[in-house]
């Protein structure tokens, strides 16, 4: 993969192909983003989390959750159509904010709470 | 005094071990339980990066994995290394996430002890048997075995009701988001380097990999490259985000509201 991606970022100053990130690192990457721009699964779900826009760089998702909620959105693999995208989202506050502070459908940060409440429910009846 | 519940929580990939790591905070701070933490060995190191940080040690480690091995082998040695660990620790729950192959012989392995097993992150369905493969048969398996189905969405909540399940399906929200504001809420370095003047990276030398190789390549570019390098060159403002939008987690609703338990 880095070859071919290599000779096509050239040495454009701010591309950057990097071996992969521990977690920690990869949510301090994340929340300096601006929008983020991926083909991973985790992150359509970590996206809306960090009050960040996704483009999901594929042509299906099986997280139709984060398209109907609209934080991410289905850009397919056409680079014009990613660059439109893209473009929409760094030049239109509106459209940003839209998809920044979209409801996370995910959750709220209180599942493991709610899991340990269930399981003591369930143990002890 | 009642004698805390006994729970064995197993896992053996990074992506569990993110899941489930503020699962088993949760329960190790509770006095009501007695909790143990399984591996399996399958990313030994990327899951030891990941419980360091959250500052979680394993209890047991089967080290099942080896190299080229096949599902048949991950599933029979899960199976018998899990066999033996329950009979040895009685757990009166077994606690599993997601859809690998470990997670469904953790399952099975607690089942066949008669032993409930917790899903967690259940009810994700493509409705592909074969895609993403075998997680896709991994997880409808989970499903038919477990007693407490722990749904990240609204959407896997429907999944299971209508999939004919024994058990309890509750609706609580995806643990990596728990996971993830914890983690957000420290304001981790990046160590992707800064080169715009706008520079919030932290010292941390930038990838050997990066921006290293082939020089640029003029004559061979397609236009779909060109394409998005003149995107790449369009002016830039990094955002303001000494304070992650996250810092506050009841800033960003939440689109489902989960019935009271």
């Amino acid at each position: 993969m880095r070859e071919p991606l290599q000779q096509a970022l050239g040495d454009h100053p701010r591309a950057f192909l990097i071996e992969p990130l521990d977690y920690p690192s990869l949510v301090g990457a994340m929340q300096r983003c601006t929008l983020l721009m991926t083909d991973s699964g985790g992150i359509q779900e970590e996206a809306p989390g960090l009050g960040k826009p996704a483009l999901v760089l594929r042509e299906t998702t099986e997280r139709p959750e984060a398209i109907m909620a609209g934080t991410a959105k289905l850009v397919g693999t056409d680079p014009a159509t990613v660059v439109a995208a893209a473009a929409t989202l760094l030049s239109d506050p509106a459209a940003y904010q839209a998809m920044a502070t979209a409801a996370n459908p995910f959750g709220d940060g209180h599942a493991s709470e709610r899991i340990v409440k269930l399981v003591r429910a369930y143990c002890q009846r | 005094m009642t004698l805390p519940i006994r729970i064995c929580i197993t896992l053996g990939t990074r992506p569990e071990a993110i899941k489930l790591a503020p699962v088993i905070q949760q329960f190790q701070q509770s006095p009501d339980f007695e909790t143990q933490v399984v591996l399996t060995g399958q990313h030994r190191e990327m899951v030891a990066q990941v419980m360091d940080w959250f500052g979680l040690q394993a209890d047991r480690d089967l080290a099942i994995m080896q190299a080229q091995q096949s599902l048949t082998d991950i599933t029979c040695r899960s199976l018998q290394g899990l066999e033996a660990l329950f009979k040895d620790l009685q757990p009166q729950m077994v606690i599993v996430q997601g859809d690998t192959s470990t997670a469904f012989s953790a399952a099975l392995a607690a089942f066949y002890q008669q032993i409930p097993v917790g899903h967690v992150e259940a009810g994700l369905r493509t409705d592909n048997i074969l895609n993403p493969f075998p997680e896709e048969a991994n997880r409808r398996l989970i499903s038919q075995i477990a007693q407490l189905h722990f749904a990240p969405t609204a959407r896997s909540q429907q999944n299971l009701e209508k999939s004919g399940l024994v058990g309890d399906i509750h609706l609580t929200g995806n643990t990596v988001i728990d996971a993830l504001l914890a983690v957000a809420a420290q304001s981790p370095a990046c160590p992707v380097p800064a080169s715009t003047g706008t520079s919030t990276a932290s010292s941390s030398p930038p990838s050997t990999a990066a921006r290293t190789g082939a020089p640029p390549s003029k004559t061979s570019s397609p236009a779909s490259n060109r394409c998005w390098r003149n995107f790449l060159t369009r002016p830039y403002s990094c955002p303001s985000t000494a304070t992650p939008p996250c810092a506050n987690r009841s800033s960003r609703p939440w689109a489902i509201t989960p019935a009271p338990s």
